[in-house]
């Protein structure tokens, strides 16, 4: 952190919680990747809707796995990170 | 309720629809659901009629996708060499494994929205109808459909050395209909769909001329 601090042009005396700024902007990052996700899962619906084949229930679990996936790593940075 | 309607209702007359065409009538149906070119594939789509028999399923070939099949092989190689990277290692260890896993769900997204761009994006062609389903973008989509009866010419272009070798193009097909052409861009065996479609179109007149209308 100090080596990063020293890079930026911070006034001597202020810290910055430049870890903290970088954890939330992950985290605002992520929110909209958990959108997407959600976004994701309901385009499947319109499409296995539109067209229904052998494949929809793979692609709608593959969906909601990477739909779980993007909540354990929006979890995972919240409470560790 | 003329004679045919009576005899259908009473489960005695079968359905008035189109033979299959002859080119494929004695295929055995294609059981491999991610082929780009089905013959008589098991799928239902949403404006189906009850006695409309899908004939073909078209999506683009395959060698079509290896540009972002490769993108995302790369995309997932990219982190074994970040420890090379030197501001890299300015990361708490924490941070470096969240980067790891951020990226990755970069390259799962990638991928999902390529592959169900090409999965999803079909041409079909039914005893009755050519329907093209067209998905642009994360939820807005495009579903043209014409009856055969409509179909005014049907052309197909193969150009260049991977066309020609791996036997795949497009397929125009002009229509009297609303709208006025489908295009059937990079379709694996587009002399074989042309003919198909022809095999149909001749079908349906043979039926005009005998008078039988669905």
């Amino acid at each position: 952190m100090a080596e990063v601090q020293t890079m930026l042009p911070i006034p001597v005396g202020f810290e910055v919680p430049v870890w903290g700024v970088a954890k939330l902007i992950i985290l605002v990052g992520l929110l909209f990747y958990l959108v997407f996700a959600v976004v994701v899962i309901r385009q499947v619906q319109l499409m296995t809707k539109t067209i229904a084949g052998e494949l929809d229930r793979t692609i709608r679990i593959v969906s909601w796995i990477h739909f779980a996936l993007s909540v354990g790593v929006f979890l995972g940075v919240f409470l560790f990170l | 309720m003329d004679q045919h309607q009576k005899e259908q209702q009473n489960g005695k007359a079968e359905p008035y629809h189109l033979s299959m065409p002859d080119t494929i009538a004695n295929e055995r149906p294609t059981r491999n659901p991610l082929a780009a070119y089905m013959v008589k594939p098991k799928v239902r789509f949403e404006t189906q009629e009850r006695e409309e028999k899908v004939v073909l399923l078209l999506r683009r070939h395959f060698v079509t996708n290896l540009g972002w099949l490769f993108t995302t092989i790369f995309l997932l190689v990219i982190p074994l060499f970040w420890g090379y990277v030197p501001f890299f290692h300015l990361f708490p260890d924490r941070f470096q494994i969240v980067l790891i896993f951020l990226w990755y769900l970069v390259a799962v997204a990638f991928f999902l929205e390529h592959f169900l761009s090409w999965y999803f994006n079909v041409q079909l062609i039914t005893d009755e109808r050519i329907v093209d389903v067209d998905f642009y973008s994360l939820l807005y989509k495009e579903v043209s459909d014409t009856k055969i009866e409509n179909v005014q010419d049907v052309t197909f272009v193969m150009g260049g050395a991977l066309r020609a070798l791996l036997n795949y193009g497009t397929v125009y097909i002009q229509t009297a209909g609303e709208r006025r052409e489908f295009d059937f861009e990079d379709v694996p065996h587009p002399n074989r769909v042309a003919k198909i479609i022809n095999e149909l179109l001749l079908e349906e007149e043979k039926e005009r001329i005998e008078g039988r209308v669905r």
